[in-house]
């Protein structure tokens, strides 16, 4: 097992310049989320690491060992793929044992480290099989044994759970996580799927554009995202941006929206007053009551079984909350919304970053 | 069900007519004693089979000459484009170089062309290699005018051949050239058998540049010398001709059901997915 380095990476086809000056430090036995929409970059940087894509500028270490022009064969990493990427014309085990065959390990320790992976996984009763007689998570579990077998250095994951159900997504994403904390191989993820990030990650790797927005663990960066783009991309529903001018009094601050609200906010964001700004709160953070807080008009209402979500009107702007308690709202109901100073961020609307 | 695909073959029934009536007529005659061939009314039936005709035409026409000749030349020929024509179409799938464009383009336009226009100009190339009235001239010229074809016919179905695989077993070790032999070639078997038995098929049916190139009986293909027999001959011997013509398409139809099981194997199922 090893640490990863990415410094000042970069990556263009051509003239057109996908990634920009990436810089990741990824520690010995770490498992890191790379996340953001398509396109980003993510799985471009994955490659990457692997040695599938030649990198443009900048350096890849893993552990010592600078491998940027080292053929992928000898980068001494494993790697599952979207698509599994499993050989059809062999079976389970062909598939699983390919790498050690590869490397001429004697028939035994092949056979035994097969036999523990499929173990592990459950796949004893289908190695016999061929990937198309092979259910999707059956697949799924295939490519990572074969590469579980290989003791590698690091693990790749290029959206490995993306092809499988709702359902066979959240089973695996346990697994993979309950396989990392027994094997503490350090691991990279890449996904669009900011749950599959929050619930796996040590740590978080947002990406847009070819560009780090932040990088944080789950918790740091769903409490304290660096910019609109981290706030609005982590969390389901996502969070509200409200915006409105900066307003202090005493050692309170507030965002004063167009219609004269005054929203309560973190007193100690580093805005002027009067400057203008975009509240962002969350949804679960905000509570309903029947008066006394920021005034608001119910206009759809969605219970999900565990919550209920309710889309407001206030100020004229669209939000929405979530709330647990059992309570029955009429569309077109004033409401009345609290919520605490310190969980409102405050973000330049010119820049996007955090204030 | 039944009712309609009755309609459909009823419908389908004069082309099927069209079809068979040469076979129909090319086995009759290969069967029959020569006295039979011009009875009027014509019939479809014959008194006997006579397999003798088989033997006679054999040894008159000098039939396992050319049968050994055809075999030389479709078979090596095949190979050869298939040797040359599995790099340039795994290139032509993978990689990205300049003229790529340009080269499938010319590729569909060679396929437009006809061999007759091109006759003489081979035909003066081979005097030049001194190679005219050898089977190799054929072997070459063969190989060349199938390679347009099998190029694009490998090029289409390497694409549909995940990338991904070829990946995988680079990460699990694997050179370039391991990947190729042991992942990306098993999968494309189906596809090379396929391209192979068109270009035998050409190769052994071809009749124009066999006819220009080759001067003595003796390098004789199977379609040159069974026209021989018809050309210029005051005495047609018919059932010779249809018992040599009967010989000649059998291996065709031998190696065409042979290899038409890996024409339906979809080997690429369950790759990904």
């Amino acid at each position: 097992m090893a640490s990863v380095t990415i410094s000042n990476v970069g990556k263009s086809f051509g003239t057109m310049s996908v990634l920009h000056n990436i810089n990741i430090d990824i520690e010995n036995h770490e498992f890191v989320v790379l996340v953001g929409p398509s396109g980003c970059g993510k799985s471009t940087l994955l490659r990457m690491i692997a040695g599938l894509e030649t990198v443009s500028s900048g350096e890849v270490r893993i552990g010592e060992r600078v491998v940027n022009n080292l053929p992928a064969r000898e980068r001494d990493i494993a790697m599952v793929f979207q698509n599994y990427a499993l050989y059809p014309h062999m079976t389970s085990y062909e598939n699983m044992s390919f790498s050690l065959r590869l490397r001429k390990r004697p028939q035994a320790e092949i056979d035994q480290k097969v036999r523990d992976a499929a173990s592990t996984l459950n796949l004893l009763p289908f190695l016999d099989r061929s990937p198309r007689q092979l259910s999707g998570g059956q697949r799924q579990r295939v490519a990572m044994g074969r590469a579980l077998v290989r003791d590698a250095q690091v693990f790749l994951y290029d959206e490995p759970l993306s092809n499988l159900d709702a359902k066979l997504r959240v089973v695996m994403r346990t697994e993979i996580k309950a396989l990392h904390q027994r094997l503490k191989t350090t691991s990279i993820y890449v996904t669009h799927d900011q749950i599959e990030a929050m619930t796996m990650a040590d740590r978080i790797v947002v990406m847009n554009g070819g560009r780090i927005e932040q990088i944080g663990s789950p918790l740091d960066l769903y409490d304290r995202p660096a910019n609109l783009f981290v706030a609005g991309f982590l969390g389901s529903p996502s969070m509200n941006f409200l915006k409105g001018q900066m307003r202090r009094s005493d050692r309170q601050a507030f965002v004063e929206t167009e219609g004269g609200m005054w929203l309560p906010v973190s007193p100690d964001a580093a805005a002027r007053e009067g400057q203008p700004v975009i509240c962002g709160i969350r949804p679960e953070h905000i509570a309903i009551s029947g008066d006394g807080g920021v005034p608001a008009t119910v206009e759809v209402v969605e219970p999900t079984g565990p919550n209920i979500e309710v889309f407001i009107s206030l100020a004229g702007q669209s939000a929405s909350a979530v709330i647990s308690e059992r309570r029955t709202f009429r569309p077109g109901e004033e409401i009345a919304l609290h919520w605490l100073p310190e969980h409102a961020s405050v973000f330049d609307p010119e820049t996007g970053q955090r204030l | 069900m039944l009712k309609k695909s009755l309609l459909f073959w009823l419908i389908l029934s004069p082309l099927v007519v069209v079809i068979l009536f040469p076979f129909g007529v090319m086995f009759v005659t290969a069967f029959r004693p020569r006295e039979e061939l011009f009875t009027y009314p014509p019939t479809w039936t014959f008194s006997e089979f006579r397999w003798a005709n088989f033997a006679e035409m054999w040894v008159k026409t000098n039939f396992g000459r050319a049968l050994l000749n055809s075999l030389y030349v479709s078979v090596l020929s095949t190979v050869l484009a298939m040797i040359l024509s599995i790099p340039a179409a795994y290139a032509l799938s993978r990689y990205r170089f300049p003229g790529k464009r340009a080269y499938r383009t010319f590729l569909l336009m060679t396929q437009m062309m006809s061999p007759i226009v091109l006759v003489l100009g081979l035909f003066r190339m081979m005097v030049t290699l001194g190679l005219v009235n050898t089977l190799n001239s054929l072997v070459l010229t063969y190989a060349a005018f199938n390679m347009a074809f099998t190029i694009w016919m490998l090029q289409s179905y390497f694409s549909t051949i995940p990338r991904d695989l070829e990946e995988a077993a680079w990460i699990d070790g694997a050179g370039h050239l391991t990947s190729l032999l042991r992942v990306f070639l098993p999968l494309a078997v189906p596809a090379m058998a396929v391209t192979a038995i068109f270009g035998f098929i050409n190769s052994w049916n071809e009749f124009v540049l066999a006819l220009t190139m080759i001067r003595s009986s003796d390098g004789f293909t199977l379609p040159v010398q069974i026209y021989s027999q018809v050309a210029g001959r005051y005495q047609i011997e018919w059932h010779h001709v249809m018992a040599a013509t009967m010989l000649a398409t059998l291996p065709v139809a031998i190696v065409f059901s042979w290899l038409q099981r890996f024409l339906i194997r979809g080997m690429a199922l369950g790759a990904v997915k």
